[in-house]
């Protein structure tokens, strides 16, 4: 505990993984800190869900470790309101003992791992492993289409309408028919188009216009 | 005698007259002359003329004849003038005839001789008329004479007798001695006694003999006047006073002849005597009374007497020199003098008496005090010629004058500091008339009821409190009539409106008769008294109801423990009370065989002479059923401290000791089932409980793999390792907790109350249900009062009842889906300082006609319940003297609430 919440406030390491935790049980969350410490991960412990939801959540990559037995809102009713928030943390759960039912629901919500207490050691350390990993890959997806999508903000109207076309597979002239403009006007915003957008080819635009989901508006 | 009387009475008569009657005369005589002449034709006119002269001169005197006969002779010529003889008118009155001249001188000489003869006649026989008369007059003066001669020797005689003096006649050379009638009455001896000098000494007392023969000697030598005083020895031995004076004269022979007078003076001297003694007497009394007479001549403007009294009391000698009045004067106190002398000159002025005090200095002694009395005698002229007066002396009457004033001042003074007294004891002071009629009143009385002393008769009565003043007035009339003090107890309105009682007491006062004067009387407020004494009647009332309703009966015991009073109820006991006086309570005891211990240590308590409470033993009753019976005892002294028995109460506690020993089953009973329940509890409660028991070692095996990874590492972070192993203890003993409580409460143990704070109960409890909670996705909110008062109670089944209310809650929930389950538990003290509990869950709620019916024994809303758990919580809490409820909310759900006494009202109760 001496080293770690020192080294979690470090600049150099802000870009470490957190593990969260949320279990109403104190010596729960106390055991749990002393476990993801030992093996010199980071840790953040809340006694509910609201709590959690209420406290500043630094933009890392992160897995929430979640009791199912919760007072008040229930680990897995928190899952639920996590997805409608657009809030997509890995999950594993933890539970006194589980049952057939509890553990289908938790794995359709989109959990990593579910845990019987009491629990091995290595088994909740795999599980956070692995949700970690996956929320950084994620998290990389979600850093390029942010990136397009600061560029696609740059775009002007038209430009944007011509870059939908464009997407859609139409042809310089058939974008100057359809939108009633010359050929040249046409080429002239796809130039300015491909130049913000940083795409190297045609090919690339398209790409990047496919990753932020760009498609032409249906007439 | 009548003849000299007549010219007497002539000469009486006017000189004027006598010439009148001698014209009368003459014309009488002229007018007879005329009648003669003409009816016997006669010539008488000289005689009749002649007739009127002498007429005139006897009746008249000379004067008048002279007078007649100078108009005798007119007349006469008138007659001889002619026609003569005629009375007619004639007219030449001298033409008389010479002829007639003789005549008429004649005439003349004739009447002038008898006129002188007829007067000179008349002068003798006056005068012989008149010496007759002298003569006559001189017999007559000396037959008067005789007569009183005659009366005045009677009358001397007499006089003599009455004034007691002899006469005597006394001829020195012939020894002659006359005496009158009285001397020999005197000298007591008849008037045939022969006077003689011998017998008057040898009548003389003896003791005057010498000085009697010395004066007759000296008389008979001297032929001087003598008087001298004598006594006489009479026959019969009496004494006679009396007084001789003679004067001497020399008779015709020129002898010496005393003539004298013999006076008895015995009365004189006898009264002298008793007047002087009488002075004598009058000057003692007045020198004891210390009062002297004076009399004051007012026109001589000086005393004419003065008693001696009055120069002692001036403190002058009676006996020097007479004193000037301004000796006198000077005496008196200079500022009372002029006071006297214009009180005696008032006197005089008015005539009236007068009093005046005054003041006399002594020289040599103290200042006088006089009172003088004044009485003006008035003389015939009307005037005031003396005043008569007294002075006394009354110094000694001022001094005690001045004592008595002291006196009284002394009793004034004291009489105002009884009436100080009287006015300022916080008494109120009344007396009233032998009739009850109040006619005094003190200053606190009348301050007290705002009357004052003028309508004390009407304002007193009215003082007092309508409902007792018919009773008042009864009770005085009765104290009255019986002349006895006597005393009653009223309300008397204060003058603000407010009644207090008081005592009247009431003390009559006699007279030298045995008559009622007055009564005199008083009122004290005895309103606090009287509230005292109401108080303690209610004092006394409310410990014998005490005593009653707290015990069956009351007893007393002797010194030596015998029972010496019961009460009458004992018989309700089924012990017949008349069995009990004069024995001791072992007697009628019958575990006294069986419990010796006990009755050992009760005797030692009662020989101690110390309380004791609550002994029970048991006797038997009339019918042979034993008879439980509780007593408490407390030993009486005297005042000296010396012991006189016990006295306390006693119990019937049969049907209670029946009672209690039922309860105590009927307790057991309810343990037992309470434990059913809780196991039964504890079943529904496995996978909460197994929850329970997995956190803690969930988290101690954490712990305890976190440990080993922190010795794993390259550099073993020791302290972490050691931490950790800490709290691999701490969550394996929390574990091991749940276990003990899970035990606990399964455990069939009895009940054991102690001192307990609601709020660890409720954790405790709460500790058992946490997973059921979480289960039920029911949040549990806790809102417990800090620092509430302990209660008295078994720990295991208050967790019991709150586990079964949370329980209740967490199904009653289970239902919802719309609204949070939230389970809150609070704590707190209710309005009669209990402790609350209360469950409000937001759950189904309790229908209406599931409350009444809530915590009956089988009732069930559950398929699975048994229907115990609420009847068994409700037993619980009833047995912890606690009550459980159940209410409806505002919101969805009910609550459950129970309230606990507190720990030091169990103590109390």
């Amino acid at each position: 505990m001496t080293e770690h919440p020192k080294s979690s406030r470090e600049p150099a390491n802000a870009r470490e993984p957190i593990v969260f935790v949320i279990d109403d049980d104190a010596s729960m969350r106390r055991a749990l800190t002393n476990l993801f410490q030992s093996v010199s991960l980071k840790v953040e412990v809340f006694g509910s869900a609201p709590e959690m939801l209420h406290s500043k959540l630094p933009d890392v990559a992160s897995c929430l470790v979640l009791d199912i037995r919760l007072p008040g809102l229930s680990g897995l009713d928190f899952q639920t309101e996590l997805a409608k928030a657009n809030i997509h943390i890995p999950i594993i759960f933890m539970t006194g003992h589980g049952d057939i039912p509890m553990t289908v629901r938790a794995m359709k919500g989109g959990a990593v791992d579910f845990l019987t207490k009491p629990f091995r050691d290595q088994d909740m350390l795999d599980a956070v492993v692995m949700a970690i990993e996956r929320d950084r890959r994620r998290r990389e997806v979600e850093k390029v289409v942010a990136n397009l999508n600061t560029l696609f903000e740059t775009l002007t109207a038209r430009e944007r309408e011509i870059l939908a076309l464009v997407a859609s597979g139409l042809m310089n002239k058939q974008i100057a028919a359809e939108l009633g403009l010359a050929e040249i006007t046409v080429k002239i915003h796809r130039g300015h188009i491909m130049k913000k957008m940083e795409a190297r080819s045609l090919a690339d635009l398209v790409r990047k216009a496919e990753t932020l989901g760009i498609h032409r508006a249906k007439p | 005698m009548t003849k000299p009387d007549l010219p007497q009475r002539w000469l009486q008569l006017p000189t004027i007259s006598h010439y009148a009657m001698a014209v009368f005369a003459v014309a009488v005589a002229s007018i007879a002359a005329e009648l003669i002449t003409r009816l016997l034709h006669a010539e008488p006119i000289a005689l009749s003329m002649l007739c009127a002269v002498i007429f005139a001169a006897w009746f008249g005197g000379f004067g008048p004849a002279l007078l007649a006969i100078a108009l005798a002779l007119l007349a006469f010529h008138y007659y001889l003038v002619p026609p003569i003889n005629s009375f007619t008118w004639k007219h030449d009155l001298f033409a008389g005839d010479i002829s007639e001249v003789p005549r008429l001188i004649l005439f003349c000489i004739t009447a002038l001789i008898v006129g002188f003869v007829i007067s000179t006649q008349r002068k003798a026989t006056e005068a012989l008329g008149r010496s007759g008369a002298d003569l006559q007059a001189a017999i007559k003066n000396q037959k008067r004479i005789e007569a009183a001669l005659l009366h005045s020797e009677m009358y001397l005689t007499e006089a003599q007798r009455l004034s007691r003096t002899g006469s005597f006649g006394w001829d020195v050379s012939s020894g002659e001695i006359s005496w009158s009638d009285e001397t020999f009455r005197i000298f007591e001896c008849d008037r045939t006694t022969k006077p003689t000098l011998e017998f008057i000494v040898q009548r003389t007392h003896p003791e005057d003999r010498t000085a009697v023969q010395k004066t007759i000697d000296q008389a008979s030598d001297g032929g001087k006047d003598f008087e001298h005083e004598y006594r006489l020895l009479m026959p019969d031995g009496s004494v006679k006073h009396i007084q001789a004076l003679a004067r001497a004269k020399r008779n015709a022979a020129g002898n010496i002849e005393f003539a004298g007078a013999v006076m008895d003076i015995t009365v004189a001297r006898e009264t002298e005597r008793k007047l002087r003694r009488s002075e004598a007497y009058l000057a003692e009394a007045q020198r004891l009374s210390h009062t002297g007479s004076w009399a004051w001549d007012v026109r001589l403007q000086t005393f004419v007497y003065r008693s001696p009294g009055v120069y002692h009391l001036f403190g002058f000698d009676s006996e020097k020199e007479p004193l000037s009045p301004q000796s006198f004067q000077e005496r008196i106190l200079p500022r009372d003098r002029d006071l006297v002398i214009e009180m005696a000159r008032q006197a005089v002025r008015e005539k009236k008496d007068f009093e005046v005090d005054f003041r006399i200095d002594l020289p040599d002694g103290p200042t006088r005090y006089v009172h003088s009395v004044g009485h003006p005698l008035v003389g015939i002229d009307g005037e005031v010629i003396e005043l008569v007066g007294t002075h006394v002396d009354v110094t000694e009457q001022y001094a005690a004058k001045e004592a008595l004033q002291k006196a009284f001042d002394e009793i004034k003074k004291s009489e105002d500091r009884l009436r100080l007294v009287i006015d300022t004891i916080p008494t109120l002071v009344w007396r009233a008339t032998p009739e009850g009629i109040p006619d005094f009143l003190n200053q606190p009385s009348l301050d007290y009821t705002g009357i004052s002393l003028d309508n004390a008769a009407v304002g007193w009565p009215r003082s007092f409190h309508p409902d007792d003043k018919k009773m008042m007035l009864q009770k005085w009339q009765r104290i009255r009539e019986s002349g006895m003090p006597g005393e009653l107890e009223a309300r008397l309105r204060r003058q603000d409106g407010e009644y207090r009682w008081f005592l009247f007491r009431a003390e009559p006062l006699h007279d030298e008769a045995g008559d009622i004067v007055k009564w005199y009387g008083s009122a004290t407020d005895i309103e606090d008294r009287k509230w005292t004494e109401v108080a303690l009647r209610e004092s006394e009332q409310r410990f014998r109801d005490y005593a009653e309703t707290a015990s069956d009966w009351l007893w007393e015991t002797g010194p030596d423990h015998l029972i010496t009073q019961m009460s009458e109820n004992l018989n309700a006991a089924g012990i017949a009370p008349s069995r009990v006086p004069g024995v001791t309570r072992w007697d009628i005891a019958s575990d006294v065989e069986s419990e010796p211990e006990k009755w050992r240590l009760h005797r030692a308590m009662l020989d101690a002479h110390r309380p004791f409470r609550d002994f029970v033993y048991s006797t038997k009753s009339t019918s042979g059923t034993p008879v439980y019976v509780r007593t408490s005892g407390k030993p009486f002294f005297d005042a000296r401290g010396n012991f006189l028995g016990y006295r306390g109460t006693g119990t019937d506690i049969t049907a209670m000791i029946r009672a209690d020993h039922a309860e105590q089953a009927l307790r057991k009973a309810q343990a037992e089932l309470a434990h059913v329940t809780r196991v039964t509890t504890l079943g529904e409660l496995t996978a909460s409980i197994a929850h329970e028991v997995n956190q803690p070692l969930a988290a101690a095996v954490a712990n305890a793999e976190a440990c080993l990874r922190w010795l794993d590492r390259d550099t073993p972070d020791l302290a972490a390792a050691r931490r950790s192993v800490e709290w691999v203890i701490n969550d394996s003993c929390r574990a091991g907790e749940v276990i003990r409580r899970v035990r606990a409460l399964a455990k069939k143990s009895d009940i054991e109350k102690v001192p307990l704070d609601v709020n660890d109960v409720v954790g405790e409890a709460i500790a058992l249900v946490q997973g059921e909670l979480s289960g039920h996705r029911v949040s549990l909110r806790t809102e417990l009062a800090p620092s509430l008062p302990m209660i008295h109670g078994d720990r295991v089944q208050l967790q019991q009842v709150i586990i079964n209310l949370v329980m209740n809650g967490i199904e009653a929930m289970q239902p919802i889906t719309d609204r949070p389950r939230e389970l809150v538990i609070r704590s707190g003290q209710d309005e009669r300082r209990g402790v609350l509990v209360s469950v409000t869950d937001s759950g189904v709620g309790i229908s209406t006609e599931n409350a009444n019916q809530l915590f009956n024994a089988f009732f069930s809303t559950k398929s699975s319940g048994m229907g115990m758990g609420l009847s068994i919580c409700r037993s619980i809490v009833e047995a912890h003297g606690g009550r459980l409820s159940a209410s409806g909310n505002e919101g969805p759900g009910a609550t459950f609430r129970f309230v606990l006494p507190l720990h030091q009202e169990e103590d109390a109760a």
